[in-house]
């Protein structure tokens, strides 16, 4: 077993340009940092079985956040920004800990709505957008991912 | 053959200084230069080494750092360092002082302003960085006034360019 630690650099956002069942992953490179959330609220679930405080899982924050430069005429930069300007557009995203086709890499894919789109224009800075992600209701399910056979295996949430 | 990015940088600024030059109210005449280097000689005796004649631009290309900047894309930060020097030619006094104030002159409206200037864009690739300012190290050296007749400047000039990862332009 490897035990190389693997690099923030090596991970991967992906957006879907194809249908939900049949995918095109197109990377999204122009990415520095990102966080990819994966925070589950809880209920306490204490009983006098057990002095041990007690919780269940109920609700996964699955968020996606990160800085994204600006690029122009950049195809997925494009589309993200379009969506963020849309108060409608769902986006169906991918974002692993590294790349599609390598076995072990977790993730999470979902269909989402770019909720945040902050932008520093400041005289010495490049510009870059303050882009967060978040899961939104369509026919299509949220769901965690595991590479496996050289490609990305999906599971309902 | 210069291939690395920091010649092809210095080149460009030779070209570019030697334009301004020539649009410039004071053109350059046929001993003056402006070339790349890295360790030129310069003497302001006739026995030691050809004695510089006219005023002489050398510029110097310097240590550069690479930053990753996104998951494909690095920013590279140069440093060109730029050597204006000319000896005085008449064959009795000091420089005076309108022929000092002409080469103060000629690095700051030929050198350092143009180069300096954060809108520009050097062969759509390099650009002067604005967190990073240039800066005239010697505005004219002192010593070399009083002992040799020369003005001697030098100033150092940022550039960062935007490549990816491999070092090659990002197309």
């Amino acid at each position: 077993m490897s035990t190389a630690a693997y690099l923030g650099r090596n991970a991967k956002l992906y957006l879907n340009t194809g249908s939900y069942g049949t995918p095109t992953w197109l990377e999204i490179a122009n990415i520095s940092d990102l966080t990819l959330n994966r925070a589950w609220d809880e209920s306490e679930a204490n009983s006098r079985e057990s002095a041990m405080k007690m919780i269940l899982k109920t609700l996964l924050d699955g968020g996606i956040s990160g800085k994204m430069r600006f690029t122009i005429g950049d195809s997925g930069t494009t589309t993200i920004i379009d969506a963020l300007n849309s108060p409608t557009t769902t986006l169906d995203v991918m974002c692993l800990n590294g790349p599609q086709t390598t076995n072990g890499v977790y993730g999470l894919r979902y269909p989402c709505q770019v909720t945040q789109g902050n932008e520093d224009q400041g005289l010495g800075v490049a510009l870059y957008e303050d882009i967060t992600f978040k899961p939104t209701p369509t026919t299509n399910p949220p769901c965690t991912v595991k590479v496996s056979g050289g490609a990305p295996v999906f599971t309902v949430v | 053959m210069a291939n690395a990015r920091a010649l092809l940088l210095c080149d460009e600024v030779v070209s570019l200084i030697l334009a301004g030059w020539n649009a410039s109210a004071t053109p350059p005449a046929s001993i003056d230069g402006v070339q790349r280097a890295y360790s030129p000689t310069i003497s302001f005796t006739p026995d030691s080494a050809p004695q510089i004649e006219g005023r002489q631009v050398y510029v110097f290309p310097m240590p550069y750092t690479a930053t990753s900047q996104t998951r494909e894309t690095q920013l590279r930060d140069y440093l060109v360092k730029v050597l204006v020097v000319e000896q005085y030619s008449a064959a009795e006094g000091d420089p005076t002082t309108a022929w000092i104030d002409a080469r103060v002159n000629f690095c700051e409206q030929v050198v350092f302003n143009p180069l300096a200037n954060p809108r520009l864009v050097i062969a759509s690739q390099w650009f002067p960085p604005l967190e990073t300012e240039g800066t005239v190290d010697v505005l004219y050296d002192q010593p070399a006034l009083q002992e040799n007749k020369a003005f001697w400047s030098v100033m150092t000039l940022p550039f960062q360019e935007q490549t990816l990862w491999t070092g090659e332009i990002d197309p």
